[in-house]
């Protein structure tokens, strides 16, 4: 028993350490994309890449989430893929999780031009979100969001997405019966891309 | 710019140290059902499917009940001292009678039914402690319940031959009406009260104490009685971490979610 706790502990610490260096590039790439995007004239194709970062909390959870995504805007439909990890209260208390998100929205709303080139989007949005976490055993969380899209910005965007819909928690309970629990949740997210085309 | 500066500081705030502790033999118990006052809950607080889910999820060794009498003396699930805005209905459990009670719904997500102590089927769970929080305050008529009466209809549910079932009494005056017939825990923010308690009355079994009002040293000196502790009022990861640095017998946690993860880690 004691050496399952630590072979458990000691994967997620190499878990958190991974995180960690990931966590550390995203740092020094947006640190060198600040001091440079300034000075540069950017024009976004109709069909642009996007790496980004964002950040999510849920009214259902008690959590933070955080992560690195990919996106690809095509005229007025944006695609949206990534990994979030949960946070407790921090990286090193190695309560950390892994959220993956698909997301899709349609700007209704598509203004060019706006403040030095910058363009502003707004649009509803789908998102589908699959947890897991691991107390005691292995929960697993499904959201479908439903809600609004909005980014703003040309080279560099910001984005935030806030929407509603259901959330399944499914776990198997200690007389080995698989349950299920349906409720609403709420999630609010923001965060930063960077087009690299 | 502002933006990229505020994500960095978002960064550095989520990075802190900490040290880990071993705090498997600390027992983890849902506060009436899955966390009291927590808005974010599926259930509403003592419901039924509050507290099955509680006493299902792997992890758990438990659950605290706040229970209630009606004027025909049967015993319900509720914890606020009147049922407005919790319930459709207004006054107290005290003051009505249990065809008054029988239809109540919360006015919750989920619209959970109010419950009676004896639907709950405490022989599915003979490997979790059930504490029940007696509530002897009626507010409508600003006095206390009767004690005996409270006994009379604890007996008549045979709770005093559960092993794994404790009561817990807030007034040190309704312990000797108890403690001979039950497994009892006395509830108190003031920890010399008590101790001195324990110390007089060995019939007590323990204490059940709020986090913020005891620290790990007062802890030591009820588990040197040969007593148990348990705390409760938390709900943070700090508050849950903060609790089970005192290394009590068990903690009574708002988020038992959180309680699990934090006691595995």
């Amino acid at each position: 028993m004691l050496q399952k706790i630590q072979n458990e502990r000691r994967s997620l610490q190499k878990v958190s350490e991974i995180w960690l260096k990931v966590m550390r590039y995203i740092f020094y790439f947006f640190l060198i994309i600040a001091t440079q995007a300034r000075a540069q004239e950017f024009i976004l194709k109709e069909k642009s890449h996007f790496f980004g970062t964002e950040f999510s909390i849920s009214y259902r959870s008690n959590e933070i989430f955080h992560g690195i995504n990919y996106s690809l805007i095509k005229k007025r439909f944006l695609l949206f893929t990534g990994i979030k990890f949960g946070v407790k209260s921090s990286y090193f208390q190695l309560n950390i999780f892994p959220q993956f998100n698909l997301k899709s929205a349609y700007f209704i709303f598509n203004k060019e031009g706006i403040k030095k080139n910058k363009t502003l989007n707004l649009g509803p949005m789908l998102l589908i979100n699959y947890g897991l976490q691991r107390i005691e055993k292995t929960h697993s969380f499904t959201d479908l969001i439903f809600g609004y899209e909005f980014n703003i910005g040309d080279k560099i965007r910001f984005n935030h997405n806030l929407g509603i819909g259901p959330y399944i928690e499914t776990y198997t309970d200690q007389l080995n019966n698989r349950q299920k629990l349906n409720s609403i949740n709420i999630q609010f997210s923001i965060g930063l891309n960077y087009a690299f085309n | 710019m502002l933006l990229i500066r505020i994500f960095f500081l978002l960064l550095i705030l989520l990075f802190s140290c900490q040290k880990t502790q071993n705090y498997s033999k600390i027992l983890v118990f849902g506060h009436a059902g899955m966390g009291l006052e927590m808005s974010n809950s599926i259930y509403h607080n003592n419901s039924i499917e509050a507290i099955e889910l509680a006493l299902n999820i792997p992890g758990s060794n438990g659950v605290e009940i706040d229970i209630q009498q009606d004027l025909n003396g049967v015993l319900w699930l509720f914890h606020d001292e009147k049922l407005d805005n919790t319930v459709n209905s207004s006054g107290c459990i005290s003051n009505k009678t249990t065809a008054e009670l029988e239809n109540l719904i919360y006015l919750s997500h989920k619209k959970e039914k109010l419950r009676k102590l004896a639907e709950i089927n405490f022989d599915n769970y003979p490997d979790k402690t059930i504490f029940l929080d007696l509530k002897f305050w009626n507010s409508c008529v600003e006095n206390y319940s009767s004690a005996a009466k409270f006994k009379e209809a604890l007996l008549l549910l045979n709770i005093n031959q559960k092993d794994n079932c404790f009561l817990i009494i807030p007034n040190e005056l309704f312990l000797d009406e108890f403690s001979n017939d039950f497994n009892v825990l006395f509830a108190s923010d003031n920890f010399d009260l008590a101790n001195n308690l324990l110390v007089q009355d060995t019939l007590i079994k323990g204490v059940v104490i709020r986090n913020s009002k005891i620290n790990s040293n007062q802890v030591n000196l009820i588990l040197n009685l040969k007593r148990l502790i348990f705390l409760f009022e938390m709900r943070s990861p700090k508050g849950i971490k903060s609790a089970l640095n005192k290394n009590p017998t068990g903690i009574i946690s708002d988020d038992l979610r959180a309680a699990i993860i934090q006691k595995r880690n």
